[in-house]
């Protein structure tokens, strides 16, 4: 075969593969259009109102939370604590910061009020994707939670709680759940985190939505309201609120949280 | 007897190595901001496409798509970072593979341009590859795969259409001895 009719069955072949791509990005593109956003689940745009007291933190913690390597709940003077944490499973559609093709943009919002707050409580967000988790950081570019400083008395005790000696790997209990570990697996939530992943840099807690990424808030008000976003990855299957406290809460102690999906322009 | 120390000769082995190191200072030199998938592949064509017309040999592109690869991985240029070894010499073993059956025909157009559309094409597909490999979703590496390949056979042709007159002005000023090389003794 000479040159030419080589050259001419190479360029047919190109266009043979070109036009076999642009069949595949037709069926996905059917695909996507058959498959919106809006039917995927979880898709709950209600809000959610719950309400703690002190004996619904049940685990307590020396300055640490679930992360691959044990990850830092505060920095600064209250980094090394005893903390009390609660893990507040938030009954919504998760954030969503990605392709709005594949998924529901938006964000959560959370409006908190603390009652009667000893010492410090933090705020952080947890979220399972597959079959990994992430979670928001609080060192180095892109950090961000809540720290609420509280003014009551400390209390004298708290509710029966666990102790928290490894941080990845775990099963955990939502607020206020007591189980035996032989029981515990219906109601908790497995935490991995992969090792070979990074999982700091996709969730954030903000107070202003033109800063995605949000920042460390200090802050003394009790009652407000803060965001959960979701900057990249893939959709969030399961949303975890993590409340930490570093003081023993007296019994007139409560925490409020209105929790809701606001649906974002993609 | 053939002996695979034999197969390039330490002259070959400098100069595929020195178009591997081109193709990573080129991609690290021209950094065009277009956000058009392929453009770097007007340029990254030029080396492999020379290299393989000056050697000759079968495995010629797969060895300067390795050693650039290694070059890009190592320095981690690209979001794929290690990923990258196996898209760009998939581009050298493409080119490597339309040099063969065109007989190292590099100066002639045709030749060219299609030495510079695989190459392309190929890194390309790997690229899609990868992705789903790593767990992007089938639908997100589909739906903009037909865009994709008309932009990376328009730049992959025209970088090819350079190479091939590059080549080409080469043998003419005796730069690449064809003769010498055996290139058409089996000219059809």
């Amino acid at each position: 075969m000479d040159l030419s009719r080589r050259a001419a069955a190479g360029f047919a072949l190109v266009v043979l593969i070109v036009g076999g791509l642009f069949a595949v990005q037709l069926t996905a593109e059917e695909w996507l259009t058959l498959n919106p956003p809006d039917r995927m689940t979880p898709v709950i745009d209600s809000p959610e109102t719950v309400h703690f007291g002190k004996n619904d933190f049940n685990y307590v913690s020396w300055k640490y939370r679930p992360y691959k390597e044990p990850l830092l709940i505060a920095t600064g003077e209250d980094r090394d604590s005893l903390w009390y944490l609660m893990f507040v499973h938030a009954n919504v559609t998760p954030p969503y910061g990605g392709n709005p093709k594949l998924g529901r943009t938006g964000y959560v919002k959370v409006d908190y009020n603390l009652h009667d707050l000893a010492g410090t409580a933090a705020f952080h967000v947890l979220a399972l994707t597959g079959s990994s988790w992430r979670t928001n950081r609080i060192e180095g570019f892109g950090s961000s939670g809540l720290f609420v400083g509280g003014d009551a008395e400390p209390g004298t005790s708290m509710g029966p709680t666990t102790e928290m000696t490894n941080y990845n790997d775990i099963l955990v209990l939502p607020a206020g759940v007591r189980k035996d570990p032989e029981n515990a697996a219906p109601y908790s939530y497995y935490i991995h985190f992969d090792p070979a992943s990074g999982g700091l840099n996709s969730l954030h807690v903000t107070r202003d939505l033109s800063r995605v990424k949000g920042e460390i808030i200090d802050t003394t008000d009790r009652s407000g309201s803060f965001y959960l976003t979701c900057s990249g990855g893939p959709a969030i299957d399961a949303l975890l609120l993590l409340v930490a406290v570093d003081e023993m809460q007296p019994d007139t102690f409560s925490l409020s949280l209105n929790m809701q999906f606001i649906r974002s322009e993609g | 007897m053939f002996s695979p120390k034999d197969y390039f000769t330490l002259n070959e082995i400098a100069l595929m190595s020195l178009m591997g190191g081109l193709v990573f200072v080129m991609k690290t030199a021209f950094r065009m901001p277009l956000g058009i998938p392929g453009h770097t592949g007007i340029f990254l064509v030029i080396p492999v496409i020379l290299g393989v017309a000056i050697i000759q040999k079968p495995g010629s592109g797969t060895y300067i798509g390795l050693v650039s690869g290694v070059l890009l991985s190592f320095f981690g240029l690209s979001g794929m970072h290690v990923f990258d070894v196996f898209q760009i010499t998939a581009f050298g073993a493409s080119i490597d593979a339309v040099g063969y059956a065109f007989r190292y025909r590099m100066e002639s157009i045709q030749v060219g341009v299609l030495a510079g559309i695989a190459g392309n094409l190929a890194k390309m597909v790997v690229n899609f590859a990868v992705n789903l490999a790593i767990g992007v979703p089938f639908v997100v590496v589909a739906v903009g795969a037909g865009i994709s390949s008309v932009s990376h056979v328009l730049f992959g042709a025209l970088g090819g259409l350079i190479s091939a007159y590059l080549a080409a002005r080469l043998i003419r000023t005796g730069v690449i001895s064809r003769d010498a090389t055996g290139a058409d003794r089996n000219d059809s």
